[in-house]
């Protein structure tokens, strides 16, 4: 493993050296191993160690950095060099700001973790594997169990003297059921995490098997306006498509329907609430800073309807005449705006109640793909193919498929009527987003 | 040592405890990017990405390690974790790695370290300049121009030693325009396997403002797209992500090999309208999804996948093809080191029809006119698949009539391939990303103009 400390050396000499006083290193290492079943056997096995240094260095206002793969005490002092040149072809209007320190830094739960053995990792996929063919005798070809593990290292120092480390890991398993009806395949798919000493392999095959069975048969709805309740994990591809309105540089570029007016204005149903927690509890990876070392804090985005704030960086703060929220992403040398776990939190009603609030006829939405292209975080306008469940007798009821529901952001968020009042388990992440069960209601529903 | 008996020997590490087959590959991967917004510069970005990744197969199964550490330490650590996890009776005895030249089809002219990064920084600000001074409307520009110089090497047991260099170039600009009721967004973002003369041989700056910008401008006042089954008329270029998410995934051997495509087994039969001819041609010169060798080595063709309507050919990497009981097609790629590679499309299109665009637009009594579309995903076991449309307009009566915006298309491959029934004569590509298992990479769609005689249009009225 690399020396932090020598990198560090390495940078001040350098520094010194090209007359930069203001300048920051960033080291990201992984450490990843995988292995999966095909049919009854182990076919793949993977092991990956990757690395990325970035640097930036700040001069007259501006930042320029440079980032590599190659982590080593002479490759520091390149990309210092090669920062220093990029910094002169900055020529934007705003001022890069370097983080001078004085912040204080909430402690992070532990996360420390060790790696399992190969040995392990293999025993334990063919170990599902072997409960889920035994599991049912329409499990078929495509059908994939797997476990993983993989531990990390984040290191950040500025000149100013500041350190900040996190280190961690976690591991997973899963199951892949793909289920033959006839001509008709279908798939389904659970995982669990931090358990490869704990885990019920059978728990764990019977409802990927069953979530496979449940959408045999599914038929297309017609179109027209629905009350739809959405499943936890689709809200939450639904906040991640467009968590981006909420930062502030996207308003301050034009590329957010928010703007500053809207601060303090209702924006979502009253029963809607949106927090970004860095401390979530039950999330291994909790990080007390962000990827300029800035300390990381809780706060509501949304209250009760109400908008609170954009989320900053340090240069976007700047941009919006504010102090920096303590959310900067980093993506190699490349800053940008993140969220942690950004939770819409949890209502008073269990799904069968949501379920009754929509009413017979309503739709159970539990699949919802191509966020990437189906959704435009600057109008906030989205269409997105979707599937599901109709809402039958008080329950789920016949399967659904092959159908889109499109709407805006906002107006889906003032739709929501009623919040669900559990997030299923997640597995650990810088960044995660959270959901219960939602009932927007009166949505458009594209079908046959 | 020298670097090819180094590479002998860690192969022959690698596959010391057993396995048929073993394989190291190595990327040397520089990307400049520049960004630009309100008018400036505000981020340069200078990342090298380098490493290797080994494999060895035992028949269908296969041990992989990846690392970026070059040096003979980090290689050998690399093969013995591989070695570590083998117990097999097959192994490789002897190995004599030799340098295969290839032809390179697509040099660039202008390769990215002529230019200085104040140099490409001005094909920016020119972009800038022509989309603001395209319509009063426009609010803002951003504009990301990248340059990859990536180099790859590829060793195998089999004695095989190939070396290429890719070099692409694109400049991607997104312009919002503006009115009273709202605002709008229009991109247009134009790349090849070239250098810097993309923009003196291909597209100007001022070009790729004018499209970007014309297409943020003609969205705006465009009302929601209405919801309901149609007919659709799909234009060239982008349009040809139709093929690639309802058909192309599916004949990948990433999931034919895995009995999980809704084409497996289906060689020789009709699978799409007799009208549509399909194929992934990684040859064409200076094309953005375009390689002289794949990442195993194997020299990039011309596949027809689907001719007349019958399915002719998979695309097959050399695992799947071992799965498949079938030869590699020139298919198989990866981003860099860290990803294993598989089967992936290259350039991808629909074949020139015999109808015109004229007549297609003229024979829908109601329907969608989709300009431009954006991107769009698929499940390959049933087909199903989604895109969304970037630009469109109502057809009435034989006319293209408003802008409608928010429309997705979705439906399954067997369905579509069988519903386009009216193909005109020009084919026009467009450049992708595409995201999968072995990574995000470079790959052109295109088609003529198709009509699709049934599709669901997702919208929100």
């Amino acid at each position: 493993m690399i020396v932090f400390e020598e990198l560090v050396l390495a940078a001040q000499k350098k520094a010194k050296e090209l007359g930069i006083t203001q300048y920051e290193i960033y080291l990201n290492e992984n450490e990843e191993v995988s292995t999966e079943t095909f049919r009854h056997e182990i076919e793949e096995f993977n092991f990956g160690v990757s690395a990325n240094l970035s640097v930036r260095v700040f001069l007259d206002g501006k930042a320029g950095s440079a980032s590599g793969g190659l982590v080593s005490i002479e490759t520091v002092g390149t990309l210092l060099e090669s920062a220093k040149e990029n910094l002169s072809v900055i020529s934007g209007g705003e001022k890069a700001i370097f983080y001078e320190g004085g912040g204080v830094y909430k402690e992070a739960a532990s996360c420390e973790y060790t790696m399992p053995s190969a040995a392990k990792l293999k025993a334990t996929a063919l170990d599902l594997c072997q409960t889920v063919y035994s599991s049912d005798e329409n499990v078929s070809d495509g059908t994939a169990c797997g476990a993983w593990a993989g531990s990390h290292r984040i290191c950040l120092y500025n000149s100013a003297g500041i350190t900040l480390k996190r280190e961690g890991g976690c591991d997973g398993i899963y199951t892949y059921a793909v289920m033959a009806n006839g001509d008709e395949r279908q798939g389904g798919m659970k995982s669990k995490y931090n358990c490869l000493d704990s885990y019920d392999a059978k728990e764990l095959a019977d409802k990927a098997i069953q979530k496979a069975k449940d959408r045999f048969g599914a038929e297309v709805p017609d179109t027209g306006v629905y009350n739809l309740v959405f499943e936890g994990r689709q809200m939450e591809a639904i906040l991640s498509a467009f968590v981006s309105v909420f930062f502030g540089e996207r308003t301050a570029r034009g590329l957010s329907p928010l703007s500053e007016k809207d601060l303090e204005t209702a924006v979502a149903s009253s029963v809607v609430t949106l927090t970004d927690d860095p401390f979530m509890e039950g999330n291994a990876y909790q990080i007390s800073f962000d990827g300029e070392g800035v300390p990381a804090y809780t706060k509501a985005v949304v209250e009760n309807g109400v908008f609170k704030t954009f989320l900053y960086n340090l240069k976007s703060a700047d941009m919006m005449g504010k102090t920096t929220t303590g959310n900067a992403a980093r993506q190699g040398s490349n800053i940008g705006t993140k969220v942690f776990n950004f939770r819409l939190e949890p209502g008073d009603f269990t799904r069968e109640e949501l379920f009754q609030r929509a009413g017979e006829g309503s739709i159970f939405v539990t699949e919802m793909k191509g966020f990437h292209a189906g959704a435009n975080a600057v109008t906030g306008d989205f269409s997105i193919e979707s599937g599901g469940f109709l809402i039958e007798n008080g329950g789920q009821g016949r399967a659904l498929k092959s159908f889109t529901v499109a709407g805006n952001f906002f107006d889906l968020l003032k739709k929501i009527t009623a919040v669900g009042n559990e997030i299923e388990e997640h597995g650990p992440g810088y960044t995660r987003y959270l959901s219960p069960d939602v009932l927007a209601e009166g949505m458009k529903v594209a079908g046959k | 040592m020298e670097k090819n008996v180094l590479y002998e020997k860690v192969l022959l590490c690698a596959t010391k405890n057993g396995g048929d087959f073993g394989e190291l590959y190595i990327n040397h991967t520089h990307q400049n990017g520049l960004h630009l917004v309100d008018g400036g510069i505000d981020t340069v970005s200078d990342t090298l990405n380098a490493g290797a990744g080994i494999r060895v197969f035992s028949g269908t199964k296969c041990v992989s390690a990846s690392t970026a550490d070059l040096s003979e330490e980090g290689l050998m650590r690399c093969a013995a974790a591989i070695a570590d996890m083998m117990s097999e009776n097959v192994k490789v005895q002897n190995l004599h790695l030799t340098l295969i030249p290839i032809s390179d089809l697509h040099t660039p002219k202008i390769p990215p370290e002529v230019l200085t990064k104040g140099e490409r920084a001005e094909f920016l600000f020119r972009a800038d300049k022509a989309a603001r001074a395209y319509s009063e409307s426009v609010r803002q520009v951003t504009g990301n121009l990248w340059d990859i110089d990536h180099r790859i090497q590829v060793f195998n047991t089999d004695g095989l030693w190939k070396e290429d260099r890719q070099v692409r170039t694109r400049l991607g600009l997104s312009v919002v325009a503006g009115d009273g009721a709202g605002r709008r967004d229009g991109f247009y973002g134009p790349g090849l396997m070239c250098g810097f003369e993309l923009f003196s041989e291909y597209a100007s700056p001022e070009d790729i403002a004018a499209e970007a910008a014309r297409c943020a401008v003609a969205k705006l006042g465009a009302q929601p797209c209405p919801a309901g089954k149609m007919t659709v008329a799909i234009d060239g270029g982008f349009g040809g992500v139709i093929f690639h998410e309802a058909c192309g995934h599916s004949l990948e051997a990433t999931s034919v090999s895995r009995g999980t495509s809704q084409m497996c087994g289906k060689l020789g039969l009709q699978v799409a309208n007799s009208k549509l001819t399909a194929i992934d041609d990684g040859t064409i010169p200076h094309a953005w999804g375009s390689i002289n060798i794949d990442d195993e080595g194997t020299p990039a063709r011309k596949n027809v996948l689907i001719e007349n309507g019958i399915l002719k050919s998979y695309m097959i990497d050399k695992l799947g093809g071992r799965r498949m009981g079938m030869e590699p097609t020139g298919n198989s790629r990866r981003q860099n080191f860290s990803f294993d590679p598989t089967s992936r499309m290259t350039n991808t299109y629909i074949a020139p029809g015999n109808d015109s665009r004229e007549d297609i637009i003229a024979s829908i009594e109601y329907g969608l006119y989709c300009r431009k579309m954006g991107g769009g995903s698929v499940n390959p076991i049933n087909g199903a698949f989604n895109f969304s449309v970037d630009e469109g307009y109502i057809v009435r009566e034989g006319k293209i009539c408003e802008a409608v915006t928010g429309a997705s298309l979705i439906g399954t491959g067997s369905d579509v391939l069988m519903n386009i029934d009216m193909i005109a004569e020009e084919v026009t590509r467009a450049p992708g990303m595409c995201g999968s298992s072995s990574g995000s990479l470079p790959n052109e769609v295109g088609q003529p103009m198709i009509r699709v005689s049934n599709i669901t249009v997702g919208g929100r009225k």
